[in-house]
């Protein structure tokens, strides 16, 4: 993109494409917020991008990573979060006009993508949605062939999340780091086999999977594509099955890891941040990021090949942006004092030299109440 | 190939990831005068040397619900194996547990791989599926008279109704001992929330029910008294 562009975009209230814009140019915009951040306060867009750039702005960025707890700011239902992206919206901006933050991740409920394949979703009033298990798409090992492609801007879901990020994108302006996201096709495919079946299948019957893959990760990429077009700077992709809690590693990069590349590879062809997402328990940070090379990976347990997390700074610091990992545990039943003690901890193995975002493991527990997003939004300001 | 070779053969199928490999050595055991509590034995092996694999990184989440799916064909096979079905019938003294994922969550996979390894240690488990109501589990908990209620979700959001259920059967089953496992939990949010024991994960829900049960009955002693391995 060319300068005059960039400035075009940023005139307009837009974040540019940041991967169009040279590493050095960047860099030295970095190095320029990194410098003015000692003496003077940045904004969170000068913030969050002066981290990813692995410089040290003037605190922590951080974000609360509210999706479904929003809601309690604008009195909205669950089902109304889901299924009306004006309603949503006003939810996502509320709770982050309301608690602060840095970063809005649009992360809505995992059941997303599959109830546009057909997966029946149940949508109570007291809780996140979830696929009907009782009534999966994929019933056995044949219907894997069945799953057929569609246009995602033409289906419910997905396109009211289009939308979503449209609206967000344009009220939040530059005053924000807005992400959009994306649950990767074997998340997908679990929606609507089961995990359990899902995983006993991936062993039994990989070819299965493998083309059923195929055809999702067609449709995650013109989603993806039509995420980025709205305007917001990055997408995360949510690759849960890398991690201990799913597939061995040779056989998540076997299975999801070239899809999850080629999903990578179209946002940053639109000149995007790619994210990863991943709550598992002992994750693969290093197949992840051979297949997605992130920006920035959102975690809430160390990966596999770590022991504790400064040995994750020092081997993945310079890879990779981290953004984590007060435990969800903690935020339930935890006090304010407490979670900002725990903060406090973590800014102080994972923030030195940049490359470190302040925030909950996973979503913030939607039914709890605020004061302990709250609580890390404050430990940003106090001890980043 | 002798006696022993065929139910360690049987043994080995459970690891094996094939489910054919493991109705072949069923039905290989099947030509022998086996007894029921030998074939039990070899699959009880078979799913704790699974169990340890997983524990050592050697197994994966999938191979150990491939053995699951190994262990539970041979249970099943037991079950048309007259002389051993009916003896297990006899067997009254096990602790009863009723398990089940909380209502509000459809997440099932930590709690089917917990029943299934409890079911092999020994535990009469009575498994309730997913998305239970409360009423629904007290309703077992009266006709089971079980010694353990274990509860499930991945979700924060029935917590509050988890709290609630605890509390009933608090009152109405003092004698019940509680664990609690998933996503949401750690050991001071299980206490938080009433329970008397916290399963991190499949490895150690064994020794933590054991724990649990001690604190309820009458001690070590009874637990030992039922030959719980």
């Amino acid at each position: 993109m060319k300068i005059v562009d960039t400035i075009k975009k940023l005139k307009q209230g837009e974040v540019p494409p940041l991967g169009t814009i040279p590493d050095s140019v960047l860099d030295f915009a970095a190095g320029a917020s990194s410098l003015r951040g000692r003496f003077q306060s940045l904004t969170s867009l000068e913030r969050v991008l002066t981290a990813v750039r692995h410089k040290e702005p003037d605190r922590v960025p951080v974000t609360a990573i509210l999706g479904g707890g929003a809601r309690q700011v604008s009195g909205i239902s669950f089902p109304d979060h889901s299924l009306n992206a004006d309603k949503t919206a006003q939810a996502f901006l509320d709770g982050w006009r309301f608690v602060g933050g840095d970063l809005v991740i649009l992360m809505l409920d995992l059941s997303l993508e599959a109830a546009d394949f057909g997966q029946k979703i149940e949508y109570p009033d007291n809780s996140t949605p979830y696929p009907d298990y009782d009534h999966p798409l994929i019933k056995d090992v044949d219907d894997y062939d069945r799953i057929s492609s569609f246009d995602p801007l033409k289906s419910p879901r997905m396109s009211e999340f289009v939308r979503l990020c449209r609206i967000v994108v344009k009220e939040v302006g530059l005053k924000s780091i807005i992400t959009g996201f994306v649950f990767g096709p074997l998340g997908v495919l679990s929606m609507m086999r089961g995990a359990e079946r899902l995983f006993k299948d991936c062993v039994l019957y990989p070819k299965k999977v493998i083309k059923a893959c195929e055809v999702i990760t067609g449709v995650l990429i013109e989603y993806v594509q039509a995420q980025c077009d709205t305007g917001v700077p990055a997408v995360a992709i949510d690759t849960l099955f890398a991690s201990k809690n799913g597939l061995p590693k040779k056989l998540w990069e076997e299975i999801e890891g070239p899809f999850a590349g080629e999903i990578s590879r179209a946002i940053k062809d639109k000149g995007l941040i790619v994210g990863v997402h991943n709550c598992g328990h002992d994750l693969y940070f290093d197949s992840q990021i051979r297949f997605m090379e992130p920006e920035l990976i959102s975690f809430a347990h160390l990966p596999d090949d770590c022991k504790n997390r400064k040995e994750l700074k020092q081997k993945y610091g310079e890879q990779v942006s981290l953004l984590g990992y007060v435990a969800t545990p903690l935020l339930v039943h935890g006090t304010p004092t407490e979670v900002m003690d725990e903060c406090r901890r973590q800014i102080d193995d994972l923030a030195p030299g940049g490359g470190y975002i302040l925030g909950p493991g996973c979503e913030y527990p939607p039914n709890i109440p605020l004061t302990n997003a709250i609580a890390m939004i404050k430990a940003a300001e106090k001890y980043g | 190939m002798n006696m022993t070779d065929i139910l360690a053969g049987l043994e080995q199928s459970v690891l094996s990831n094939n489910p054919e490999e493991t109705a072949r050595a069923l039905q290989a055991v099947k030509s022998k005068e086996y007894s029921g509590d030998d074939i039990l034995n070899a699959l009880t092996r078979g799913i704790e040397k699974a169990r340890q694999g997983f524990k050592q990184d050697k197994y994966s989440i999938p191979d150990l619900l491939l053995a699951i799916d190994a262990y539970r064909m041979g249970v099943n096979f037991l079950k048309n194996y007259p002389p051993f079905s009916d003896a297990q019938k006899e067997k009254k003294s096990r602790f009863q547990i009723v398990i089940g994922v909380a209502e509000g969550d459809v997440h099932d996979l930590g709690k089917n791989i917990v029943a299934a390894v409890l079911e092999a240690s020994g535990y009469c488990v009575h498994d309730m599926g997913r998305n239970i109501p409360n009423e629904v589990f007290l309703e077992k908990l009266e006709s089971t008279k079980a010694d353990v209620l274990a509860l499930s979700t991945m979700m924060s959001t029935p917590l509050d109704n988890m709290a609630e259920l605890i509390r009933m059967v608090r009152k109405m089953f003092p004698q019940t001992a509680i664990i609690v496992g998933g996503a949401p939990f750690d050991v001071t949010l299980a206490h938080q929330i009433g329970a008397d024991g916290y399963a991190e994960n499949a490895i150690a829900v064994p020794e933590e029910t054991k724990r649990a049960l001690s604190c309820i009955t009458a001690g070590e002693q009874a637990v030992a008294s039922k030959g719980l391995t």
